[in-house]
């Protein structure tokens, strides 16, 4: 048998070098081509996304499966005046729309799925590099971006440039980010972004121009804001306010101290100096969830950061709408489409404080 | 450094084989042997430089000690080999107690005193435990005679070389410097180099795809979830073991294949744990170099079981309660050592009663006992070990699927529930899959080292290890530390 026959030593491990390096050759080749994220090249579609939103026009299409950040500092640099109000923040406050502030202001939602400090920082150092900083920035601040062992993904790098001048000018030196550009060319051969790529090749589901913002998909407003496809959009979690099952939230695992608080003041503080007002959003999370910070002493340090910020916010004569407690809204798991994820209904009702 | 980094397996080791083969072939054979050494120190540093300096205090003062020891005594046991010996041991528990110890006293004695004593917080070198252990077992050879000399770039390049200082295998002096010394092993040998390659990425596998996999499960059931269900906390644990088998056994796969390939045999650390069929087996099977280092350096010492039985189920819970406490700094590994201490005298006595266990009835207990002792080594702290204790005994319910909410719709009054049945863990059907896949696996069929022992560099090895290896090397993603470079 062919298979079974022996090779010499030097030959076999030849070829395996050989092999392994044509698979994994053929494996980037193909990533790089897809390219679904536009790691590698500029993704084409995201500039006439940016001019359809521009023009007040509907995007429909995956929220993932393109880089959000290059989306992002588009859409700064293709506005060309001041904005009145702009918003950061993660998925969890991608329902804020214009229609939730009071009079026609001109607004973006700029929020984008994983988000962390850094990149509430780089998106607002896009308008500052400018010079048309906002005149409000609404800061949607996460728990878990405090939490330095939260494991999220580091998106924030590619957009690592705006983000080291606004912390050199908020620190009054020049600080340069390690920028690993490694780690993209690492994705070449990684097995998620393989697989990423394939879904994206085969199912073609492309960003693309909608007029209507009920279809089954993600839709993004011209304001920014999103609309989740149906079976989030329609899901309501009807689980009991309190479940042994109360699914753990992964960002929140391991928070054991508290870090870069200070540097979220100093990003507000700053902002003030510069005339800009400052609004810090806290988002209620699931009553199940927020039983959970309250009754594990692991995840207490929530309660405790809702407080700092509090306390942060009414000694520097910034506004703070919203609590990470449901029940202070009045909001049950039917508003809810999992542990910290909000339906429209949840960013409307907190942000009738901001009004 | 990381087995499991690109920049590992792309760069540093490729580069450090072809550098160090370059020099030996023209005969710069020192030059070979300076090189595997700052190759190792960068290894060792790639996190926190300021940590080589710390080793190499550590080698410096380890091999004065020895040195005295050696030439002064020349193998006779007096008071001054007593004294080299004893002051060499001290220093070096003395370091490892510092770095890995001291907090934990200090929360102990501020628990028990109601003082204040700040905590130091003090970073645990990497692979301290590891490498203090090599030098504890070199003084107490050359104490015994069996190192008649040596010299000091072969001391340190025992001590220090990459392959095993970050967690082991725990090594002995004489099985690696002839080894590293010899003339032959200085040539590039395809033979041993196509055998590390395949032991290295089956390692690599083990890892990065089947125990980064199970970590999932194990980190929430352990780290995130409030309560477990009966089958989530055994989900939870059943992880977390195989999870513990495939991370520690394929960085000591890789650890050995790399090795390899530079002509270096170590001795194996695993020999399928999970197939023993009772305690003393399993210790003959898991982390072999360790229970080997523990039998000759601490429960021989102690007398072994050459003295009263008394006596030897003493020195068999010492040795155990040891084995607990170096591996960290709670109270959760003080109990888990302690059970494996108990269960030995358990086993022990068992034995003088010449009493046997059907297998598979053996083979289920010590499976049992060993996966609920994990819970304790897992955990962070008592009240994470009670909760998965509490979920496995089903003092938390049970939750069964929605689709038998109808069929079994009696039970509701007993504790059983209907809905998602590993919610709380992040599971799902697959979970139950890879859990089963991997128990057959770990208990009927071969493992690395037998693998690699059969090797022939045929065909089918072929297309198996490029497979193997590319789809390890697909699942390189984000940093992922080895279990045991926490201990």
């Amino acid at each position: 048998m062919v298979a079974n026959k022996k090779l010499p030593h030097k030959k076999w491990l030849l070829n395996f070098v050989i092999i392994s390096c044509v698979l994994l050759i053929f494996i980037a080749l193909f990533n790089c081509f897809a390219d679904g994220v536009g790691l590698f090249r500029f993704a084409k579609g995201l500039k006439r996304v940016a001019n359809s939103l521009m023009t007040g026009k509907m995007v429909a299409g995956p929220l993932g499966g393109f880089d959000e950040r290059a989306l992002q500092k588009l859409v700064v640099e293709s506005y060309p005046s001041r904005r009145d109000v702009v918003t950061v923040g993660s998925s969890r406050n991608m329902h804020l729309r214009k229609r939730f502030l009071h009079g026609d202001q001109d607004f973006f939602n700029h929020s984008m799925a994983a988000a962390s400090i850094q990149d509430y920082i780089s998106v607002v150092s896009l308008y500052a590099i400018k010079g048309n900083l906002p005149k409000t920035v609404i800061i949607s601040i996460d728990p878990w971006v405090f939490n330095k062992k939260n494991g999220m993904p580091q998106w924030w790098k590619y957009l690592a440039n705006p983000y080291s001048k606004m912390v050199s000018d908020i620190y009054g030196q020049t600080t340069k980010v390690d920028l690993d550009h490694s780690a993209r060319y690492r994705q070449l051969i990684n097995l998620d972004y393989t697989i990423a790529n394939y879904n994206y090749l085969r199912k073609g589901k492309k960003l693309r121009e909608t007029d209507r913002a009920d279809i089954d998909d993600f839709v993004r407003e011209p304001d920014g804001s999103i609309h989740f496809p149906y079976r989030w959009r329609f899901k309501q979690d009807e689980r009991p306010d309190y479940s042994p099952n109360a699914m753990p939230i992964t960002y929140l695992n391991n928070f054991d101290t508290l870090s870069d608080l200070q540097f979220l003041q100093d990003f507000a503080k700053y902002l003030q100096k510069e005339g800009v007002k400052v609004v810090f959003l806290l988002l209620p999370f699931h009553p199940v969830a927020y039983k959970l910070f309250n009754d594990n002493p692991k995840y207490r340090i929530v309660i405790f950061i809702e407080d700092q910020l509090k306390d942060f916010a009414r000694r520097n004569d910034i506004k703070l709408i919203g609590s990470y407690d449901p029940l202070k809204y009045g909001l049950t798991g039917r508003d809810f489409f999992d542990n910290t994820h909000g339906h429209e209904i949840v960013v409307q009702k907190v942000m009738q404080e901001y009004r | 450094m990381l087995f499991n980094s690109h920049f590992y397996i792309f760069v540093f080791l490729p580069l450090t084989i072809v550098l160090n083969f370059f020099l030996n072939r023209f005969r710069f054979f020192l030059r070979g042997r300076f090189l595997l050494l700052i190759a190792s120190l960068v290894f060792y540093g790639w996190w926190h430089p300021a940590y080589v300096l710390l080793l190499l205090g550590s080698i410096c003062f380890n091999y004065l000690i020895g040195g005295s020891i050696i030439s002064r005594l020349a193998g006779k046991k007096g008071m001054y080999g007593h004294f080299s010996l004893a002051f060499g041991v001290v220093g070096n528990c003395l370091l490892l107690a510092y770095f890995k110890y001291a907090d934990f006293f200090i929360t102990n004695i501020n628990l028990v005193s109601g003082l204040q004593i700040p905590l130091l917080r003090l970073l645990l070198p990497a692979g301290v435990s590891f490498f203090t252990l090599n030098q504890i077992g070199y003084l107490v050879d050359s104490w015994r005679g069996k190192i008649k000399e040596h010299d000091f770039p072969s001391y340190a390049q025992f001590i220090s070389f990459f392959p095993y200082i970050l967690a082991g295998p725990i090594v002995r002096y004489e099985e690696v410097v002839p080894q590293l010394t010899r003339l032959r092993n200085r040539l590039f040998d395809y033979k041993n180099a196509s055998c590390g390659v395949y032991l290295f990425f089956i390692g690599l596998f083990k890892k990065v795809v089947l125990a980064d996999t199970l970590a999932v499960w194990a980190n929430q059931g352990f780290d995130t979830s409030a309560t477990l269900t009966f089958v989530e906390a055994w989900i939870t644990s059943l992880s977390y073991t195989l999870q513990l088998y495939f991370d520690f056994s394929g960085y000591t796969d890789m650890a050995l294949g790399t090795a390899l390939i530079f002509n270096i045999k170590l001795p194996i650390n695993f020999d399928s744990p999970y197939k023993s069929l009772n305690i003393q087996d399993f210790w003959r099977r898991w982390h072999m170099t360790l229970g080997n280092f523990m039998r000759d350096y601490v429960y021989i010492p102690l007398g072994g079981s050459k003295v009263p039985e008394v006596h030897v189920l003493a020195n068999l819970l010492i040795t155990f309660l040891i084995i607990g406490i170096w591996h960290g700094a709670g109270w959760t590994f003080i109990v888990w050592g302690c059970m494996h201490g108990i269960a030995m005298i358990v086993h022990r006595l068992w034995k003088k009663c010449n009493i046997n266990m059907p297998r598979p009835i053996a083979w289920l207990i010590t499976f049992n006992f060993v996966n609920g002792a994990w819970v304790f080594f897992r955990a962070k702290d008592p009240g994470d070990a009670a909760k998965v204790l509490r979920g496995m005994a089903g003092l938390n319910g049970f939750t069964l699927p929605e689709a038998l909410a109808k069929k079994l719709a009696g039970f509701q009054g007993y504790g059983v529930t209907f809905g998602e049945v590993l919610g709380s863990i992040g599971g799902n059907d697959r979970t139950f899959v890879w859990i089963i896949a991997l128990l057959f696996v770990c208990i009927f069929l071969k493992n690395s080292n037998e693998l690699a022992q059969s090797f022939q560099p045929n065909v089918v090895r072929l297309i198996f290890i490029s497979v193997v290896a590319v789809l390890a090397i697909l699942h390189l993603g984000s940093y992922s530390e080895f279990v045991y470079f926490r201990f």
